[in-house]
């Protein structure tokens, strides 16, 4: 099983991050028998789109063949591509990349069972700062 | 004659102004309104007035043959929309409200799969002041042109061009036309100041007031037109912070509108906003020119 967390940095020690499109590094983290056997961390290039980050970062993650996702809210775009291959998506805990697996394993993660209401995600993109 | 209204920021009165300034004209002229703030207009709201939708606004959409496609997903790859969705061994996943319509993926696909679809981006309306509220004169003399966005569509700046260019087929049965334009100096501001004779900032006296109006006032130097600082709300804050941006770009202040009781009367009881103050520099309107 393949589990992919949305972190803050590289390894398993990283602390998790709230946000999905524009999280800094997704940790691949490969699970055997229960047990964390190996992880690969992807730096996000979704982090400087200027629109649709949540579309790039699904759309890596199903690349990648992850079956699950560890991730803060997830926008409605990416969470019908998720769906559309079957990755089941899992609410962060605070703490590492590590806990959080591990807390899943456990089965104390809560699934995530639709998109978060905010239509866009948490994303700065397409000169928003230059609106009203 | 074409006038602008905007400012930069949001909330400063520039529909409250727009709407009243074509009130105070319609009593000598034939004035044409067009509301392109397409996310939210509202000068149909501000005014008792019913809209028609006249025509739907569409815009190009990629339609994926399957037959032909080969799933080597180059139409995703130069999609910086991020609309195609392409995953490896997969046919392309097209999430339409981020596509804006450019086209890339119809000249980039080798194989001919993409063919040419529409969607729907938005609506232009027609809206006619209701006769008896505001009198025979004033509703016959007064259109309003209104462009709004499709919910979840980001292409704001292709409605403003359609609006426009819709409003623009009849200009020459009007005397005056008003632009109001959306909040921000973003591509659907630029978009609805494009071509216009003048145009008119309303700003409040307010630091973030002053910092949106030196943004506007900027893009207005670069694009060439001609300019005029309406203060609203002038008598809080700081009239000074506005009376320095003035000086510093050149621009006139044009009028002074007060915050007062008798306007957030008629603002509230959906009745066009009358002042002294608005009648004094609409009797002066073709200097704008």
């Amino acid at each position: 099983m393949k589990i992919a967390v949305a972190s803050t940095g590289e390894n398993l020690g990283a602390q998790v991050s709230p946000v999905f499109g524009r999280c800094s590094y997704f940790v691949f983290v490969n699970v055997e028998d229960g047990e964390i056997k190996d992880s690969k961390p992807l730096e996000n290039p979704a982090i400087s789109q200027s629109g649709g980050a949540g579309i790039k970062a699904a759309e890596i993650i199903a690349n990648e063949k992850a079956d699950i996702v560890i991730s803060g809210a997830v926008g409605p775009n990416a969470y019908d591509i998720l769906k559309q291959f079957g990755i089941k998506i899992y609410k962060i805990a605070a703490g590492t990349v590590e806990h959080n697996v591990e807390y899943f394993l456990k089965g104390k993660l809560e699934e995530i069972q639709g998109p978060d209401s905010m239509k866009q995600g948490r994303g700065m993109g397409r000169g928003m700062g230059q609106r009203r | 004659m074409k006038v602008a209204i905007t400012g930069g920021k949001g909330g400063t009165g520039k529909s409250t102004m727009a709407t009243a300034i074509s009130i105070v004209l319609t009593d000598k002229y034939k004035v044409m309104l067009v509301d392109t703030d397409v996310e939210c207009p509202d000068d149909h709201i501000i005014l008792p007035i019913k809209r028609e939708k006249i025509k739907d606004i569409t815009n190009f959409l990629p339609k994926f043959d399957r037959k032909s496609c080969i799933k080597c997903g180059e139409c995703s790859g130069i999609c910086k929309q991020n609309a195609i969705v392409y995953v490896k061994d997969n046919y392309p996943i097209l999430i339409p409200p981020q596509c804006n319509g450019c086209g890339a993926c119809l000249l980039t696909c080798p194989y001919g799969s993409i063919h040419k679809d529409t969607q729907i981006v938005g609506s232009i309306y027609h809206g006619f002041l209701d006769e008896k509220k505001v009198g025979k004169q004033i509703a016959e003399n007064f259109i309003l042109i209104s462009g709004e966005i499709e919910i979840g569509c980001e292409s704001t700046s292709l409605v403003v061009n359609a609006t426009k260019e819709h409003a623009l087929t009849f200009q020459d049965q009007y005397d005056h036309i008003i632009i109001d334009t959306a909040a921000g100096t973003h591509c659907n501001v630029i978009s609805a100041l494009m071509d216009v004779n003048c145009a008119l900032a309303v700003t409040e006296p307010t630091p973030l007031g002053c910092h949106d109006l030196e943004l506007i006032l900027l893009l207005l130097e670069k694009m060439g037109i001609k300019s005029k600082i309406i203060i609203n709300r002038s008598n809080i804050g700081d009239s000074n912070m506005v009376k320095d941006l003035s000086k510093r770009y050149g621009v006139e202040i044009l009028a002074e509108i007060p915050y007062e009781k008798s306007i957030l009367k008629l603002y509230s009881q959906g009745a066009p906003v009358s002042h002294s103050k608005i009648k004094e520099f609409v009797e002066n309107w073709e200097d704008l020119k």
